[in-house]
């Protein structure tokens, strides 16, 4: 009625839920607001949902019971207690806190282990154990906590503290013999598991690597074969699938937010078109933002226009990302042209490369002579960027 | 200066398919070509031949070429080693550079390319490829704070000269560009490799401890 505990509870139990309530209130007014605090233990501890909690899982449903079992039984000393049979509370506290406690860590566990597997089932074990792993830590911190409080009222009440300690090291000795016995057992047992993971990382790596050979490098040949008597276009897939390979290899900058790999890629998209070589060197790097997109977009158009009109073989670009500049230099060593030959209705390089430069807060001039070759200086200020 | 119709070269590599294309684009216009396909025969070879430059594959079994260098230390007087690749990763680059090597080539590099690349090393010039070159840029990039700041930094020049390289720029045509003499920009070249090759730069040598030397 106020959080749900007594419907939960009597669902959970089988029980009538009137009779509940009725305990609780009696509970709370007999004992001295025993009952209340019950309450709102069950309110805090108990899962959400106790029938999906009951029916997921039946490991889950003993452990609840013995859980509610537990805290009926503290209500009861406590109840007891109230009523004046003081000298069992010493006792029976502590081992039923215990109790109470282990039964909290088990269920808990036993609740982490379903979500995780609920979790790979689905897939996204990476972007659940973040936080939910937190969320789920301090049950178990109350639980153990429970634990220990409850041994160290044992302890305190019923031992004293010469015993104690003759306890404890007679169970450390006993500890360390096992373990001295088991030793030889354990440690070929754990040698084996380290060997076992090893070899299975190897073969996860060569299942990788086969799989990388099959998907491009069987895939290429089979083309170059195919296309041999056609010089250019194998030039294209060797250099294609070199890219690929040495991209696998040397594992270059992966995330497409960096100005660098993403001028790679452009460069790579012109060379695949084309057919010929464009060479990227870049040093330094940069988010990409508005105008370093701009920036991208220019070099793209002058690396496409190289590989288009040239006649070059090859194409060279050189990016660097200094403190206050990004430039990048799109070079050939092809036929070029005079500026003033170009028609003006051609959007190439007036619109895409010089107009787009000046709007990005940048500037974009072209050095070409007939015969000689071009080159594209792109330079764009990062005063504006940031 | 020695002219390249005078120069003995040797190639180490264990691709025979490199072997004989290096020689194809080598042989009739050098005095000499003398092949070895191992680091053992490579170092045999150098030694019998005294060479004047030696084309090193950086990637062979038993060392590769760092061992050659190493062996070939007390020949580094004479004996001028071009390193030859196919990878552009710049642990193999540097690494190369700090074991004596003066220069730094692709195997895609072309023939008249590689030749005039085997001259120059012969005349004691450095030899940067475009990606070289900007690796140079990226190592020497910042402030340095070692000690040793005449080691540890590109002087405005040098760092002009390594852009123009890295932007694919040949030394007659960087010379043009910035009104100095190709001399003078072999000079700074040379003047680049020695600091590649002894500063002490952090970049320098986490790239050199990936290939083991430090």
């Amino acid at each position: 009625m106020i959080a749900g505990v007594c419907t939960g509870l009597a669902a959970h139990l089988h029980l009538d839920v009137r009779w509940l309530r009725v305990a609780f209130i009696a509970a709370a007014v007999l004992a001295k607001g025993t009952g209340l605090l019950a309450y709102l233990a069950f309110w805090a501890l108990l899962p959400l949902d106790p029938h999906e909690a009951s029916t997921a899982h039946p490991r889950t449903r003993g452990l609840g019971a013995l859980l509610v079992t537990s805290v009926l039984a503290v209500v009861g000393i406590v109840t007891l207690t109230a009523l004046g049979f003081t000298s069992w509370l010493g006792t029976l506290l502590p081992l039923i806190l215990g109790s109470l406690g282990i039964a909290l860590v088990w269920s808990r566990a036993d609740e982490v282990q379903r979500m995780q597997w609920r979790r790979e089932a689905v897939g996204l074990a990476r972007d659940a154990a973040g936080d939910g792993g937190r969320r789920e830590a301090w049950p178990l911190v109350l639980g153990a906590g429970a634990v220990l409080t409850a041994i160290v009222g044992i302890a305190l009440t019923r031992v004293d503290v010469g015993t104690m300690l003759q306890g404890l090291a007679t169970t450390l000795l006993l500890i360390v013999g096992l373990l001295l016995v088991a030793f030889p057992w354990l440690n070929a047992r754990w040698r084996r598991e380290v060997e076992r993971r090893a070899a299975r990382a190897r073969a996860d790596e060569r299942a990788e690597m086969a799989a990388r050979i099959h998907d491009s490098v069987l895939q290429t040949l089979t083309l170059v074969q195919r296309h041999a008597d056609d010089a250019p276009q194998v030039q294209q897939l060797a250099r294609a699938e070199e890219r690929e390979l040495r991209a696998w290899l040397y594992g270059e900058p992966r995330g497409a937010v960096a100005f660098a790999p993403l001028l790679e890629r452009a460069a790579h998209e012109a060379e695949a078109r084309y057919g010929v070589t464009v060479d990227v060197i870049t040093v330094g790097d940069v988010p990409v933002d508005a105008p370093v997109e701009a920036l991208l977009a220019a070099a793209q158009e002058a690396m496409v226009n190289a590989a288009r009109h040239s006649g070059a073989p090859s194409v060279q670009v050189y990016a660097e990302v200094e403190p206050d500049t990004v430039s990048v230099f799109v070079r050939d060593r092809g036929r070029g042209f005079r500026m003033e030959d170009v028609p003006t209705d051609r959007a190439g390089v007036r619109e895409s490369i010089v107009g787009r430069m000046q709007r990005a807060g940048g500037s974009a001039t072209v050095r070409s002579a007939p015969g000689a070759g071009t080159e594209v200086a792109l330079l764009l200020p990062r005063g504006r960027t940031a | 200066m020695k002219a390249a119709d005078a120069l003995r070269v040797v190639i180490v590599d264990d691709h025979a398919m490199v072997r004989a294309g290096v020689r194809a684009e080598l042989e009739g216009v050098v005095a000499s070509v003398a092949a070895a396909d191992g680091v053992a025969s490579g170092i045999a070879l150098v030694r019998a031949q005294q060479p004047d430059v030696v084309l090193l594959d950086v990637h062979m079994p038993d060392g590769g070429g760092l061992a050659v260098l190493r062996a070939c230390q007390d020949q580094l007087g004479s004996t001028a080693f071009l390193a030859l690749s196919v990878s552009d990763a710049p642990a193999d680059v540097i690494a190369a550079v700090r074991a004596g090597a003066r220069g730094y080539v692709t195997k895609s590099i072309a023939g008249p390319d590689l030749v005039d690349a085997v001259a120059r090393v012969a005349n004691g010039d450095a030899v940067f490829s475009p990606r070289l070159a900007g690796f140079v840029l990226d190592a020497f990039m910042g402030e340095a704070a070692d000690a040793d700041e005449e080691l540890d930094r590109l002087t405005p020049r040098e760092r002009e000269v390594m852009r123009l390289l890295a932007r694919g720029y040949t030394y007659k045509e960087i010379a043009a560009e910035l009104v100095l003499s190709v001399k003078t920009i072999e000079t700074h070249a040379s003047a680049v490799l020695r600091k590649l090759q002894l500063s002490n730069r952090r970049e320098l040598t986490r790239w050199a401890t990936a290939r083991r030397l430090a």
